[in-house]
């Protein structure tokens, strides 16, 4: 299923991962969802027309039960430019019943040679979201998906997890030196690969600060225990601050992340930066 | 869990189409009546949903429901199968390539009167090309989700309650909602309509809704189950107890594109839902139940909520202290007796349009063409 995932953006080879869509699979992509082949055939027209037939340069894999997850980036070797993409999918080994696929559109539009708001013009429209206010604290007895509620796994990996999902959902910040090796490969969309956990901890201060009354809710999980690789659907829904108005936003996020000797030495932090502006009305820069 | 439940019957969710199309397997149901052709109730309303909708033989409705078939939606009441026929032409002549994907179908057979219940929830993809009861074309493409509860009998549905999520198709066509519960509200019901209504709201009504429903891992039944979360979340508003029902990391869709995962989302949405009509009662009409894989349960939930409005946004102020009723079904996909997945559909915009002619207030449009 991966390789047909990669052969779609390398080969452009339609038929054969149209064998693995059944007629109520669901592709979301920029925030929109397709349903059937005519609306998926056409998200993957687009998405071959802007950056199919590259080359394949990075690659994780993580292979779970129910759910899956892929990260790849295609490089155009001419232009020395590459654009990133993660898909967490649920599946039977035969079909996908459910995909997200999260582009790193801020990298494709440089790809592209394209300005933020031309590509934003590109994107399909993303679903309609209606945002009910909650209550956004983390009260004594109140209850908080973690990791381990979602999806069985070794103990050692549940424990890095947890620390993981702390920093985002509970900002413990101090988490970030015991769990990140030194040396740990961390790419953000939009912001680029970097060296060290330093640069993830200041985007995380800087999204929420950006964001008031912030949340962090874990959707989806899954760990490859051969690879020592986990994917992490969640979002955050918070009070995004632009030009004195306010306003309710949700922010789907795709974390990939591999540990080598219980540290995580490598981490993509996959966002779909201007299909958000496109959704919400914001303007780009996000943060 | 699920052993209890004939696992042999059509499940749809990991089926091509071409297999739900051309069933291979032997007849599981006895079917007394239906066309020998159809393995089960599942196989029956999948295949006819797609050569009435898909195939576009709006006539096959003729040989699919009876010539007097009470369909009660929140929009109005259909009785004979002409009506059916010429609402769905008019449908397909709006939205002409309109494909139903069929999600589920949740069923139960009836001992007592040999029907079979069924619980079809469906998506659609459509372009809207047509005017429509939204208004003008809007010539964009939109996706619903309808949950269609049919009692199916010798070969023919006889009954049927419809729901369909129209306040999220509007916010993809760019129709605001309040403007097309005014188109809606002109609309005249049929006195059946009239008095269906005024007889579901007055019956729900009288819910006893202090009475304490709870259940313990002992006891615990899908029948239990079910009304606890009517009573516990909607009658008595026990906002903390949604733990006891939902699984902390819970999808969960309700109409108008409210989508929210995991208990402080979903709690903020049924707050925000229940705070216009503080003196909800809900009643659970109908409970089918099927086993899913051999760990995971899905019911299908007909249930109605009535109480007194109170507008929760200044358009609509007039409207305070008129009815509120609300027909709805749920599909929820339970799991180690929390509900891990949960599907609401109803029909917002004749929620509104309801409220709207029933208090004779005229509204003014926002857009133009609405």
């Amino acid at each position: 299923m991966f390789n047909n995932l990669i052969e779609l953006y390398t080969r452009g080879d339609i038929a054969q991962l149209s064998s693995n869509i059944l007629h109520s699979s669901s592709w979301k992509q920029h925030d929109f969802t397709a349903y059937g082949n005519m609306q998926i055939e056409k998200l993957w027209l687009k998405s071959l027309e802007q950056f199919g037939f590259f080359t394949l340069s990075k690659k994780q894999t993580v292979q779970g039960k129910e759910f899956s997850a892929l990260y790849f980036e295609l490089k155009n070797d001419e232009a020395n430019q590459s654009v990133s993409i993660t898909f967490f999918l649920e599946h039977n080994n035969i079909y996908i019943k459910r995909l997200h696929c999260i582009v790193d559109t801020v990298r494709l539009a440089q790809l592209l040679n394209l300005t933020p708001e031309q590509v934003i013009a590109e994107l399909p429209s993303p679903d309609p979201l209606f945002l009910s206010q909650f209550d956004h604290q983390m009260h004594p007895q109140s209850y908080h998906a973690r990791p381990s509620d979602i999806c069985d796994m070794p103990k050692d990996i549940d424990q890095v997890i947890t620390q993981w999902w702390s920093i985002w959902q509970e900002k413990h910040l101090a988490s970030f030196e015991k769990i990140y090796h030194t040396d740990a490969q961390v790419n953000i969309a939009g912001f680029g690969s970097n060296q060290g956990y330093q640069a993830l901890r200041q985007f995380q201060l800087k999204l929420h600060n950006r964001m008031n009354r912030n949340y962090c809710q874990l959707e989806q999980l899954c760990v490859d225990e051969q690879q020592n690789t986990i994917a992490i659907q969640w979002h955050i829904d918070g009070d995004y601050l632009e030009n004195d108005t306010i306003k309710r936003i949700r922010l789907p996020i795709t974390s990939i992340i591999r540990l080598e000797n219980n540290l995580i030495v490598d981490e993509q932090l996959q966002v779909d930066w201007l299909a958000l502006c496109k959704g919400f009305n914001l303007s780009y820069p996000f943060v | 869990m699920t052993s209890k439940f004939n696992n042999k019957i059509t499940k749809v969710h990991w089926q091509p189409l071409t297999k739900l199309l051309e069933p291979s397997g032997k007849k599981q149901q006895t079917l007394h009546g239906f066309d020998d052709e159809f393995i089960d109730i599942v196989d029956y309303i999948i295949r006819i949903t797609h050569r009435i909708w898909e195939q576009k033989n709006v006539g096959l409705c003729y040989q699919y429901y009876s010539d007097i078939c009470p369909v009660f939606t929140l929009g109005g009441y259909f009785e004979c199968v002409e009506q059916v026929v010429q609402g769905t032409l008019k449908t397909i002549a709006a939205f002409p390539d309109r494909s139903l994907i069929g999600e589920n179908v949740i069923w139960k057979e009836e001992e007592e009167d040999k029907t079979y219940y069924s619980s079809h929830l469906i998506t659609s993809i459509m372009t809207n090309t047509g005017n429509s009861d939204f208004g003008l074309a809007t010539n964009k493409t939109g996706r619903v989700t309808t949950i269609a509860d049919c009692v199916c009998f010798e070969n023919k549905i006889i009954k049927e309650w419809l729901v369909r999520d129209n306040s999220f198709l509007i916010a993809q066509l760019g129709i605001d909602l309040i403007d097309a519960a005014i188109q809606f509200a002109k609309i005249i019901p049929n006195d059946t309509f009239n008095s269906w209504y005024s007889d579901e709201f007055d019956r729900v009504r009288q819910t006893e809704h202090r009475i304490p429903l709870t259940f313990t891992d002992k006891n615990w039944t899908v029948e239990n189950f079910v009304h606890s979360w009517a009573q516990t979340i909607f009658n008595q508003k026990q906002f903390s107890t949604l733990t006891d029902f939902y699984h902390v990391a819970a999808a969960h869709q309700w109409p108008g594109g409210r989508k929210s995962t995991g208990l402080a989302q979903i709690s903020g949405t049924l707050i925000q839902w229940l705070a216009q009509c503080p003196d909800a009662k809900m009643t659970i009409d109908h409970i089918g139940v099927v086993g899913f894989d051999k760990d995971t349960i899905d019911i299908a939930l007909r249930w109605s909520v009535a109480g007194t409005y109170s507008p929760h946004v200044e358009r609509l102020a007039t409207l305070k202290g008129n009815n509120f009723f609300v027909l709805g079904c749920s599909h929820l996909r339970v799991r180690d007796q929390k509900i891990i997945k949960e599907v609401t559909v109803f029909d917002e915009i004749s929620l509104y349009a309801n409220i709207i002619r029933d208090s004779g207030v005229s509204l003014p449009l926002l857009q133009k063409g609405a």
